[in-house]
This record gives C-alpha cells, sequence and structure tokens, in this order.
C-alpha cells in the first residue's frame, strides 16, 4: 500500500493547525487515488496526539517521542524525518509529501 | 583574498517589483515587462549583514544571482553597495529551474569558488515565495544552516550565534562554513550614494553559463532538463470581499440558513 505522507508540526505542545488541514486535502487526494494518508510527528511528551491525527484523517501514525525532540533542532528533525522517508520509500513508497510552510 | 577574513557569498535574485507587475488572469501569465526587475528585498538584508560582517571582520563579499541577463543591474547595484565580486550565472539551459536545479546551480557555483565562510540569502523571494532555496544550497554543500534569522548576536572565527524566527524563536549556535536565511528584521539596507552608483556602473559582473559549472555537476541536472517540480498552471487567487446582508423578520433564521446551505454547496 502506498500512502501520503503528512508531516505534523509540533512546536511545542500543540500541533499546528496548518497540519490538519494538509490532513483534510491528502484525505481527499488519497480518496480519489485509492491510497493512505501517514502522518508523522516529532517531539517530546506528544505520543497522545496520535489519536487527534487520526481523528483528522490520518491512516497511519508514525510518533517520535523523545526528550532530544524537544526544542526544534532543525538537524535532529531532518534526520529523523530523511529516514523515515527514506524507509517508507523502500519498504512501500511513500508517493507524495506534503509539508505546511511552517518552520 | 586574506586567510584572516571572512569569505562571504550573498546570493541574490531579481524579481519583479510585486506592487507594480501585472498579471494576465486569463493566461496566469506574469507580464515582465509590466514593471523593472529588483533585487529581491529579503536579499538586500542578506547583503547588509554580509558588508556588516566584512567590515567587522574583513574580508570579502562575492554576490551570485542566476536569472537572464538583465539580472546584472541587480549585481551592479549590489557592486554599488559595497560587494568585491559578482557572479551571474545566466544561460537557457539554467532557465526553467524550480528550487532543487537552482540550489544546485548556486550550491555548484559556491564550490567552484572554493572555500568559503558563510553563505547569506533572504528568507525567500516575493515571486517564488518557496523559502526552499537556501536551505537546499546549504543541504548540497553539507553546511548547517538557520532559517529565518532576524538577529545575529555572535560572530566568531568559526561559530555565529543566531535568533530563528519560526513563530517561536530560537537561538542557535552554528559552526562555519554555514548558511543562514534572514528576515527583514536583521538589518536595515544601507543606500547606495550616486558615486557608489557610477563606481559601479564600471565594475564588472562575471558572467558564467552551465558550462562553467559543468566541471562540478552535470548540465541535465541544471534548469528545467534538472527540476523535479513542472508548472502545469498558475492561478491568480481571486480577492473575496466581505459581503453585507440585513435580513429582517420572522423567517430570518430559515433564511440564513437557506444560505450558508447554498454556500457550502456551492464552495
Amino acid at each position: 500500500m502506498t500512502g501520503i505522507l503528512i508531516y505534523a508540526e509540533a512546536n511545542g505542545p500543540e500541533i499546528h493547525p496548518i497540519s490538519f488541514e494538509l490532513l483534510g486535502k491528502a484525505r481527499e487526494l488519497a480518496e480519489k487515488l485509492g491510497l493512505e494518508v501517514w502522518s508523522v510527528a516529532l517531539g517530546c511528551r506528544i505520543s497522545d496526539k496520535a489519536s487527534e491525527l487520526i481523528y483528522h484523517g490520518a491512516d497511519r501514525v508514525y510518533i517520535y517521542d523523545d526528550e532530544r525532540l524537544r526544542d526544534l533542532n532543525v538537524v535532529a528533525y531532518k534526520n529523523v524525518l530523511v529516514e523515515l522517508v527514506g524507509r517508507l520509500s523502500r519498504r512501500s513508497s511513500s508517493s507524495a509529501r506534503l509539508l505546511g510552510a511552517g518552520a | 583574498m586574506s586567510n584572516q577574513g571572512f569569505n562571504i557569498i550573498v546570493l541574490i535574485k531579481q524579481v519583479p517589483d510585486i506592487e507594480k507587475v501585472r498579471f494576465d488572469v486569463e493566461t496566469g501569465r506574469i507580464d515582465r515587462s509590466s514593471a523593472p526587475g529588483e533585487t529581491n528585498p529579503f536579499d538586500l538584508h542578506a547583503l547588509e549583514a554580509g558588508l556588516q560582517i566584512k567590515e567587522r571582520f574583513g574580508g570579502l563579499v562575492t554576490v551570485i544571482s542566476m536569472g537572464p541577463r538583465q539580472a546584472e543591474s541587480s549585481l551592479k547595484d549590489a557592486l554599488a553597495r559595497g560587494a568585491d565580486r559578482a557572479i551571474l550565472l545566466t544561460d537557457a539551459r539554467l532557465a526553467g529551474a524550480d528550487t532543487i536545479a537552482t540550489a544546485k546551480a548556486l550550491a555548484a557555483a559556491i564550490k567552484k569558488l572554493g572555500k568559503f565562510d558563510l553563505v547569506l540569502c533572504g528568507e525567500k523571494t516575493v515571486d517564488g515565495d518557496t523559502g526552499q532555496v537556501g536551505p537546499e544550497v546549504a543541504e548540497l554543500l553539507g553546511v548547517p544552516h538557520a532559517a529565518y534569522v532576524c538577529e545575529i548576536r555572535e560572530v566568531t572565527r568559526d561559530s555565529v550565534k543566531v535568533v530563528s524566527d519560526m513563530g517561536d524563536k530560537y537561538l542557535y549556535e552554528l559552526k562555519l562554513p554555514a548558511l543562514l536565511t534572514v528576515t527583514r528584521e536583521l538589518n536595515s539596507p544601507r543606500l547606495p550614494t550616486l558615486k557608489d552608483l557610477l563606481r559601479a556602473k564600471r565594475l564588472n559582473v562575471e558572467i558564467w553559463t552551465a558550462d562553467h559549472l559543468s566541471e562540478i555537476i552535470p548540465v541535465n541536472q541544471l534548469g528545467f532538463q534538472g527540476s523535479k517540480t513542472k508548472v502545469v498552471k498558475v492561478v491568480i487567487p481571486s480577492t473575496e470581499h466581505r459581503k453585507g446582508l440585513i435580513l429582517k423578520g420572522d423567517d430570518a433564521v430559515e433564511k440564513i440558513g437557506e444560505i450558508i446551505l447554498r454556500e457550502v454547496a456551492g464552495g
């Protein structure tokens, strides 16, 4: 199964609303193309956000919950995202990635 | 080139004056002849930051731009403001580039120049509005970057401390060489004097084609050919104005309901 991956921005305790907008758009595209919607969030103590992302349209959620991701360390964030996208591409090829124009 | 001084690269782009430019709503094209080109406003702040660092530590400011031949005027303007060297990448084979193909050309030019300490660029351009090219160049060069830099707190010979405004503000320390994309809050760009402008008229802008970069990167990775994104259509958003409607009477609530349903169905 291939999917559309949405990066859910969680700088601080809350998911940025733009991520929910993207999930809505991804849901629309996924229904049309027969794809799944996946979402990824990075931060510290954000595991409870998974259900929120599912509620807004994600079929599968990846959470990276780590003390070292508490602050927006762009290099660490990038490394995690590059690793995930690489893994997904090898396994099941995510066909599109939508990122908010925030950070 | 002094060994102690900073080798600073500033990336600039000439953009249409967004206040004056005309759009053809039918074709979605920008009528570039309707407005003169100007340097992307954010890039002037990057140049100013580079000039200030040079003034404090000594060194060399090299300005690089990619674009059509007329972008030379923006590079002349940068020379008038105090840049030491200006390079224009201009070639039909570089045209039609998306952000990644643009970043590859700029990174190749920087690599060709050799050692550098700091690359500075505006946070985004007012025409493309992506904010991606700067960070992509940093990745291609394999150096750390900070985006949306609104304050440079400290510069030493091997590191910078900057405040990055990503909605929340973050204080980052980066090892040099590094790349910064800067906001308008960072500083106030100096204006060139008439004397500077006249002097700059005689200064030389180096013209580089894709062939100058081909030892660093295959030409088929640049320009339209090397682009991962293709523009299918440009749509100019229509501006919706607020509408006022006063409803009276007993059935007002019902009418509001009807209007909302119609708007939702229509949208």
